[in-house]
This record gives C-alpha cells, sequence and structure tokens, in this order.
C-alpha cells in the first residue's frame, strides 16, 4: 500500500498545479516573499535555538527554547508544503498536521515561559492539565474534526470543529502568558532580572499574538496571505531573545548576538539572488537595514560596555598590583621588626636565666626558704621556654629574610643523635618516659650544618615529651639506601590525617595542643622542615592516628 | 478530584517518563493514520466547486 506514494501518477493534482520541481512542488503558484519571508525564519529560529542548546550545555531552559523553535520551524516547514506541494492529498496532509505543529509552539512557549519566571519545574497539576489540553487535538488528528474537506480548485482544506477548540485554546494560552508576565514581574525584580523578564514576556507575547491573529483571521477571511505576517513575531521574538542574551547574558552567551546577526544578513543577502522584481527587491533592503539597524546598535552598544568595563579592569589591576607591593613591604617591615625585638630580647632573657640558675645553684648563698626556691624554679622553666620562644621567632625571621646561614660540614648523623640522646634522658626521665635508642653502631656521614641538624633532632625529641604523657620514646638512625634517616618514635598523643598534612605548616598546632603544651608556638616544626629543605633532604610524620602515637622522620643524602 | 495520592502518584518521575513515551507514541499513531487514510487511500472529500 505504501509505494502508492511514489506512484505520484494515483494522486490527485490541485486544480491548475503544474509540478516543476521534482514532480511534486509548484513554486509559481506562492507568493514569492513566502520564500523570503519563511525559508530564512526557518533557519535563524533553528540555528538560533540549536547553538542555544549546545552553548547552554542542554540545560532545560534551553531544551524548552529548542522546542518552541522546532515546533515552530516544523509549523513554517508545513506552510511551505501547502503552498507548493501540488498532490491534493500531499496537501490535505499538511493541512491536517498543522494542528499538532500549531499547539506545540503555545504549549513549549507557555512552559518556557512559565520555567523562567519560577526557574522551577512546572507544578505536576499543570503539567497534567496541559497534557489534557492537547489530548483531543493528538486524537482526533485523523478525524473530519480536524479537517473536513478538500478544495480542489483553489486547493485548501476546510476546517473542521476542533479548530474552535484549537483557537479558544491558543486564546487561553496567550492570557496565561500575560498572567504570568504580571505575576513573574515582582518574582523577577526580587531576583534582579526585571528588563530581562520583561522583554521574554514582551517577545513570547507578541509572537504568539502575531502568530494567532495572522492564522485565525487567515482562516477566516480564507486570505491565507495574511499568514505571511505571522512569523514577523517570531522575528521579534528571537531578536528580543537576542538582545537579552547580549544584554543580560541569558543562556550563558555572550557573542551570540553578532553570530545571530552574520548568520541573519547572509541568509537575507542569499535571498536576494533568488528575488526579480525590483519592489521585492526594495522590501528585502528595507527588512535588512531594520535588522542590521536594530541589531548592531545592540551589539555597539554592547561592545561599549564591555570596553568600558576592560578599562576598570585594568585600572583595579594597577591599584591591586599597586596595594601588593605595598603589603609585601608593610609584611616586610614587620618580620624586620618581629627580628629586631627577638633579637633585642634574647639578651635580657639569657642574663634572666643565668641569674636565675646561679641563686639556684647558691653562687650567691643558700637559698633557705622552699617557696621561694619553688618560685625560682619556675622563673626557670618559664625563662627557658621563653628562650625557646623568642629562638623560634628569630629563626622564623631570619628564613623569611633569607638571612638563615649554614656552615656546613662533614659530620657524624648518628654521633648528634647520641649527643641529642645523651642531653634529653634527664628530661625524659623527669617527665617519667622510657627513653631508648636504636642508632646505627656505624658512622653515617653527611655534609651538613652540625648545630641546625641538632637543632632539628632537639625540637622533635623535645615535642615527643611534650606531647607523650606515659610511656616510652625511641629515637632512631638508620641507613635507608643511599640516605640517612633519623627518626622520634613516640607513644603520646599521636594525630589525624587531617593534622598530619598541615602539622608543618607556619603557626599549625594539632588541636588539643593548646591544652597540653601552653607555651608552643607552632613554629618549630616549620623552622624544622625549612633547615631540612635547606639540607635537600625530607621531613615528614606519621601517625596511625590520635591516641596512637607517632613517628617524626628526616632524612638527607649520605655523603659518598 | 486532586488529593494528596493524586499528588505523589504524580510527582514520582517514572510516571512522568512513562507519559512522555505513551503521548510519543500516541503522536506517532495518529500522525500515521491520518498519512495512510490521506495519502495512501485518500479516504477525504473532496470539493470541485466552492460554495
Amino acid at each position: 500500500m505504501f509505494w502508492k506514494i511514489f506512484q505520484t501518477e494515483n494522486l490527485l493534482l490541485c486544480a491548475d498545479a503544474v509540478p516543476n520541481v521534482l514532480n511534486f512542488f509548484d513554486t509559481t503558484v506562492a507568493p514569492p516573499l513566502l520564500f523570503y519571508s519563511y525559508i530564512p525564519i526557518l533557519l535563524i529560529t533553528v540555528f538560533f535555538a540549536t547553538l542555544v542548546l549546545f552553548k547552554d550545555k542542554f540545560s532545560f531552559l534551553s531544551k524548552l527554547l529548542f522546542l518552541v523553535a522546532f515546533s515552530f520551524a516544523m509549523w513554517i516547514l508545513n506552510v511551505l508544503i501547502q503552498w507548493t506541494a501540488v498532490h491534493a492529498s500531499v496537501v490535505y496532509f499538511a493541512w491536517q498536521l498543522t494542528a499538532l505543529f500549531e499547539i506545540s509552539v503555545y504549549l513549549f512557549s507557555f512552559y518556557f515561559v512559565y520555567h523562567f519566571t519560577y526557574r522551577a519545574p512546572m507544578q505536576n497539576f499543570l503539567k497534567a492539565s496541559l497534557l489534557v489540553l492537547a489530548l483531543p487535538v493528538i486524537v482526533l488528528l485523523p478525524t473530519v474534526f480536524n479537517m473536513e474537506a478538500f478544495d480542489l480548485v483553489y486547493c485548501e482544506a476546510f476546517l473542521g470543529r476542533l479548530w474552535d477548540y484549537i483557537y479558544a485554546m491558543e486564546s487561553i494560552i496567550i492570557f496565561l502568558i500575560l498572567y504570568l508576565g504580571f505575576k513573574g514581574y515582582k518574582i523577577a525584580k526580587a531576583r534582579g532580572d526585571r528588563k530581562s523578564f520583561l522583554l521574554l514576556i514582551t517577545g513570547t507575547f507578541f509572537f504568539l499574538l502575531t502568530f494567532f491573529l495572522s492564522n485565525f483571521i487567515g482562516e477566516i477571511t480564507r486570505v491565507y496571505e495574511f499568514n505571511l505576517v505571522g512569523p514577523i513575531g517570531a522575528v521579534l521574538f528571537f531578536t528580543l531573545l537576542t538582545y537579552n542574551i547580549v544584554r543580560f547574558k541569558m543562556f550563558k552567551l555572550k557573542i551570540l548576538g553578532v553570530q545571530a546577526l552574520v548568520v541573519a544578513l547572509w541568509i537575507l543577502v542569499f535571498g536576494l539572488l533568488f528575488v526579480h522584481t525590483l519592489s521585492l527587491v526594495q522590501t528585502i533592503v528595507i527588512i535588512t537595514l531594520t535588522l542590521i539597524t536594530v541589531v548592531g546598535y545592540l551589539l555597539i552598544r554592547g561592545f561599549d560596555r564591555e570596553v568600558r568595563q576592560r578599562e576598570e579592569i585594568t585600572l583595579l589591576a594597577h591599584d591591586l598590583q599597586k596595594a601588593n607591593a605595598r603589603l609585601k613591604e608593610l609584611d616586610k617591615q614587620k618580620t624586620e621588626f618581629v627580628s629586631l625585638a627577638s633579637h633585642q630580647l634574647r639578651g635580657p632573657i639569657t642574663a634572666i636565666n643565668g641569674y636565675v640558675g646561679m641563686i639556684l645553684a647558691g653562687e650567691y648563698g643558700e637559698v633557705i626558704n622552699q617557696d621561694a626556691k619553688d618560685a625560682l624554679k619556675k622563673v626557670q622553666i618559664a625563662g627557658k621556654d621563653l628562650g625557646v620562644l623568642v629562638g623560634d621567632y628569630l629563626d622564623v625571621t631570619r628564613i623569611e629574610l633569607g638571612r638563615m646561614s649554614y656552615t656546613f660540614t662533614d659530620v657524624s648523623l648518628a654521633q648528634i643523635a647520641r649527643e641529642v640522646f645523651d642531653q634529653m634522658l634527664p628530661v625524659t626521665e623527669h617527665a617519667n618516659l622510657a627513653l631508648s635508642k636504636d642508632i646505627s653502631e656505624e658512622e653515617i656521614i653527611v655534609h651538613a650544618d652540625a648545630n641546625k641538624i641538632k637543632q632539628v633532632m632537639l625540637n622533635l625529641v623535645d615535642n615527643a615529651v611534650k606531647y607523650t604523657p606515659n610511656g616510652s620514646i625511641v629515637i632512631g638512625v638508620k641507613k635507608v639506601g643511599s640516605k640517612v634517616q633519623f627518626s622520634v618514635t613516640d607513644t603520646g598523643t599521636g594525630m589525624s590525617q587531617k593534622v598530619l598534612e598541615s602539622i608543618f605548616e607556619k603557626f599549625v598546632r594539632a588541636p588539643g595542643a593548646q591544652r597540653i603544651n601552653s607555651s608552643g608556638t607552632g613554629l618549630g616544626l616549620f623552622v624544622a622542615r625549612k633547615i631540612i629543605t635547606e639540607h635537600k633532604g625530607r621531613i615528614w610524620a606519621e601517625s596511625a592516628g590520635e591516641g596512637k602515637g607517632s613517628t617524626f622522620l628526616f632524612e638527607i643524602e649520605v655523603l659518598a | 478530584m486532586y488529593n494528596k495520592s493524586t499528588a505523589d502518584f504524580m510527582s514520582n518521575a517514572s510516571i512522568w517518563s512513562t507519559i512522555r513515551f505513551v503521548l510519543i507514541i500516541l503522536i506517532l499513531v495518529s500522525v500515521s493514520i491520518t498519512f495512510v487514510r490521506t495519502v495512501v487511500y485518500q479516504d477525504f472529500e473532496m470539493i470541485e466547486d466552492t460554495p
């Protein structure tokens, strides 16, 4: 049965129709302006909607716009077939399909505006209502309710009763869009896109209104040339959308205005090739000029704004650069000040510590009063803490000013570790901790600053003492490949993975560290890392978690 | 008519995808019937004289 459609001789021809294209179409019947108004609009609509769809990464709003454009394009294509096809059944089929495309344009437009207004999916009840509205059209499409009969002489169909329903539905949707415009105005104002919203509502409203009126009047009068006016509304719709995009960056597009204008101009000029009468040429030139004037003006304004913004950004960047330089200078001054202050503080602290030590040692006679002795011991401890603190600050300022000096010599790391062990043994005993060593017997020689390395080791062991309430500490030195590894393992408070990652940063202390060791500054490990880095080594910490102890390690290259 | 259970039923995403599927099928069937009746069988009233 389907092959019948290819046997065109079986199909009835409309009166006076002479097929001149593909044995299917007669282009002489249609008004020449049809091709000039419909084809460019069809191309622009589809191009525009596809571009928005891809550039806006298939957002829901862009999908809806695409559906509006696609339905409209199908409607235009369908009308072109109605005008140009020569076979009665084909023309009649096209007439029958009109209903489907037409309601799609309205329903999707409404959905589009709804979504733009509320920025949320449509309420289910409303969605179901739209569906119910569309159902009669879909179901009655093949019946006489849609198209009653076909006039072979004029090659036109007679609309059925369904079209009363369709026109009623279309006018309801137009009013609903107007209603959405009033209702959504406040929402858009609160959201800050009032102008963009107004343009979109106006565009959609006039698009659907011109579309509706041209179809309706064309139908009543049966002068179908009225239909040609309809798509002008679409031009307005898409022009306003373009303006929206250029001005308000809708759909995350920026340059779309330029692309749209170029394509539109190309199509308009290309169209001139197919027009032969002077009056038509004039009409086309007027359309083209209007388009250039409107879109061009918008683009130039948009471009001006861009240029101004760029100038402002350049000025801001310049100011920021100046502010940055000033901040750097201030930072340097601050470091210098801390350096100077720390340096000045060191002298008095040394004096305090020295004299307190001498008093306690009985150099100035025996301190008989036990309370006075306890108080002096507290002063001694606080003095030592202060000394360490000032030392840390001084180290940090030296590092930041690049004034940390190193004296590299060939030294035995194991020997330094043993010295550290001996030095820290009384401290651990006092803290009731078991200090042991696992230091390689072999003398492992490294090229390093012995004092600085010792400082790092002391710092690590001192930390272990402070953060181990009870248990043991092990100092280890072993050769690992071409490197020597120093480690301090304790059974102390341990730390989480998160703390492990940041523990060597400046002023970073583990949560709860303040409670355990109130005199800590969070600078010791920062200084240690800087020193080890200067030795081209690596320092890190390991812990199985809070309360599970920790190991601090560093390794540096062994001298070959 | 539009009570809570209806609301629950309609807020189900799979219900909407089913409805969409049925709708597309319905449109395709409707268009196919139109095509077969009109183009293949030319089953429609033709008038030679415009009233």
